[in-house]
């Protein structure tokens, strides 16, 4: 018989509607397995048990009185712990704000209340989405691998089966690099697309927040209930928020995918996940759609151009808490904190001309080929263990998994495109991988047509992490 | 000791960041300003990757709205 929590966010969404279950019977399925895999996963910073209960009761009253607000009413849903819930301890991970109760909702989260969904808790994040998290969250693929940051929790949570989808924030690659991991469908989408507003920042210009969950669909229809223009965040673009899941069903047919193989298809990348990314390409193709080669030789400069935007921004944001709480932040991140007041002002004014470089490379290629969306691998590597994050590859590459990690996905924030990593295969120790689609600005809907094509003929989002299977 | 990419001659001396973070505001250890300053070499460096294109012309990416954004 198959377990509730196994079932996606679209399907249960579909029973909901339908009243085959109610909300409460999935927030105890929720709970069950937030009993059962988080004394070794480490997913949640906070459960909310009663709170959930509450609003799924009240969901459920509202949906048997005939007022059902739309897909997500009643869904559980797990939030990322730098993202404001009111009244709710947010900590973003780090004593510096130990016991902090925002006094409002982020954005996203009072646009996720207002569609009905049940938060069922806060999850992990890396301190201020910078630093760890302690005790660390294990990957429920293999407990001793790292499972992606700095949505450690989100990543975990959805993979538990202990939530049915989450928020995560992407500075860098912070939602579909634990997507990729986790076997997860994650979406950073345009920037401007889902206000900030209630977010701890990273950096300020590169921030966002968007879905994890395990398919395609779910995720058109959280980002659905998120998004929105926000007169609160000034980042926030004026666009109507178009029904994200309705051409899932379109096919692929006659659309132009670009994959540029200098800099993503390098040396670095694991020789497992080159293979099934060639097998996605040449299923596209067989699919029907065009696949078009092109370069960017910008891409060499996206990492460093990130970085060090990242470092001045982060550091702005936390000059006074540096100051007065210095011994509360961890040492990784005292340090990323304190290295970025050094970076020289014409420095970071230099990697917001060499982002606006790329940037306007990136869409020239787009609008010169024609492209509907780009393709690569998400990651070049599937993950490394947690004791072995800073040491050198195990496959002799020169770089440590930390540093191969974000290869792929840094380059997207600085477009502020869209970009969405889905499964695409599970290397011979057992650890999932994505491929990431890159689409063109506000259109979501496009990146999630391509990937709901390659997800329809494949069940790699069926397969269920095998460290928790036998809990 | 003092620090300095493997190409260059230039050399940081972690005194001179212990004394600018502690004039900045920071407090910071002698260990920490040791590596710091590493950090700080290799941060500095960073930009030198930039030199490949030619940014002299190009106006920095502001905190910026998406062309097509509709909101100006």
């Amino acid at each position: 018989m198959t377990e509730l929590t196994d079932l996606s966010l679209s399907e249960v969404s579909d029973m909901l509607g339908a009243g085959e279950i109610s909300s409460l019977e999935l927030v105890e399925a929720n709970l069950r397995a937030i009993e059962k895999t988080e004394p070794v996963v480490h997913a949640y910073a906070n459960i909310l048990a009663d709170e959930a209960r509450a609003a799924a009761a009240r969901a459920d009253a509202e949906m048997a009185a005939g007022d059902r607000r739309g897909p997500l009413h009643g869904v559980p849903i797990g939030i990322k712990d730098n993202i404001y819930t009111e009244g709710i301890v947010t900590e973003s991970g780090s004593k510096v704000m130990a016991g902090f109760r925002p006094e409002h909702d982020a954005t996203c989260v009072s646009n996720l209340k207002r569609a009905g969904a049940v938060i069922i808790g806060k999850v992990h994040c890396h301190e201020f989405a910078l630093g760890s998290n302690e005790p660390p969250t294990r990957s429920p693929w293999d407990l001793d691998c790292y499972p992606g940051g700095s949505s450690i929790g989100s990543g975990a949570a959805v993979t538990s089966r202990s939530s049915f989808g989450a928020l995560g924030t992407d500075t860098g690659g912070s939602i579909r690099v634990p997507s990729s991991i986790n076997n997860l469908v994650g979406m950073k989408a345009s920037f401007g697309r889902v206000s900030i507003y209630g977010v701890v920042p990273v950096a300020w210009s590169l921030d966002h927040v968007g879905p994890m969950t395990r398919k395609v669909k779910d995720n058109a229809l959280l980002l659905g209930g998120m998004a929105g223009h926000d007169p609160k965040d000034p980042t926030s673009a004026r666009q109507p928020v178009p029904d994200f899941c309705a051409d899932l069903e379109a096919g692929v047919a006659g659309l132009r995918i670009g994959v540029e193989r200098d800099y993503f298809f390098y040396d670095g990348l694991q020789a497992e996940i080159r293979e099934s990314v060639e097998a996605v390409i040449a299923e596209y193709r067989q699919l029907g759609a065009e696949i078009v080669e092109f370069s960017l030789p910008e891409l060499k400069i996206t990492q460093d151009a990130l970085f060090t935007i990242v470092l001045a921004e982060s550091s702005t944001y936390h000059r006074k808490l540096i100051r007065e709480h210095s011994d509360k932040y961890d040492p990784a991140t005292r340090a990323i904190v304190q290295l970025g007041e050094l970076v020289p002002a014409t420095h970071y004014l230099a990697a917001q001309q060499a982002r606006s470089l790329y940037r306007d490379a990136l869409a020239s290629a787009f609008s010169e080929h024609r492209l509907d969306a780009a393709l690569w691998p998400t990651m070049p590597i599937a993950t490394a263990p947690l004791d072995q994050l800073y040491a050198t590859r195990a496959d002799g590459y020169p770089d440590s998994p930390v540093g191969s990690m974000c290869h792929h996905t840094f380059n997207a924030n600085l477009a502020g495109l869209p970009a969405l990593s889905a499964p695409c295969g599970i290397t011979s120790d057992g650890l999932p991988f994505g491929f990431q689609l890159t689409g063109r600005a506000f259109d979501e809907a496009m990146v999630y047509r391509i990937a709901y094509a390659y997800e329809r003929e494949h069940d790699w989002h069926l397969r269920k992490a095998e460290a928790i299977a036998e809990l | 000791m003092g620090y300095g990419r493997a190409s260059s001659d230039e050399i940081l001396e972690p005194e001179v960041i212990l004394a600018l973070t502690k004039k900045m505001g920071l407090s910071i250890s002698g260990e920490e300003a040791e590596m710091l300053t590493a950090l700080l070499m290799n941060q500095l460096a960073a930009v030198e990757s930039f030199d490949a294109f030619d940014l002299q012309d190009i106006v920095p990416a502001p905190i910026f709205r998406l062309k097509g954004a509709g909101d100006d």
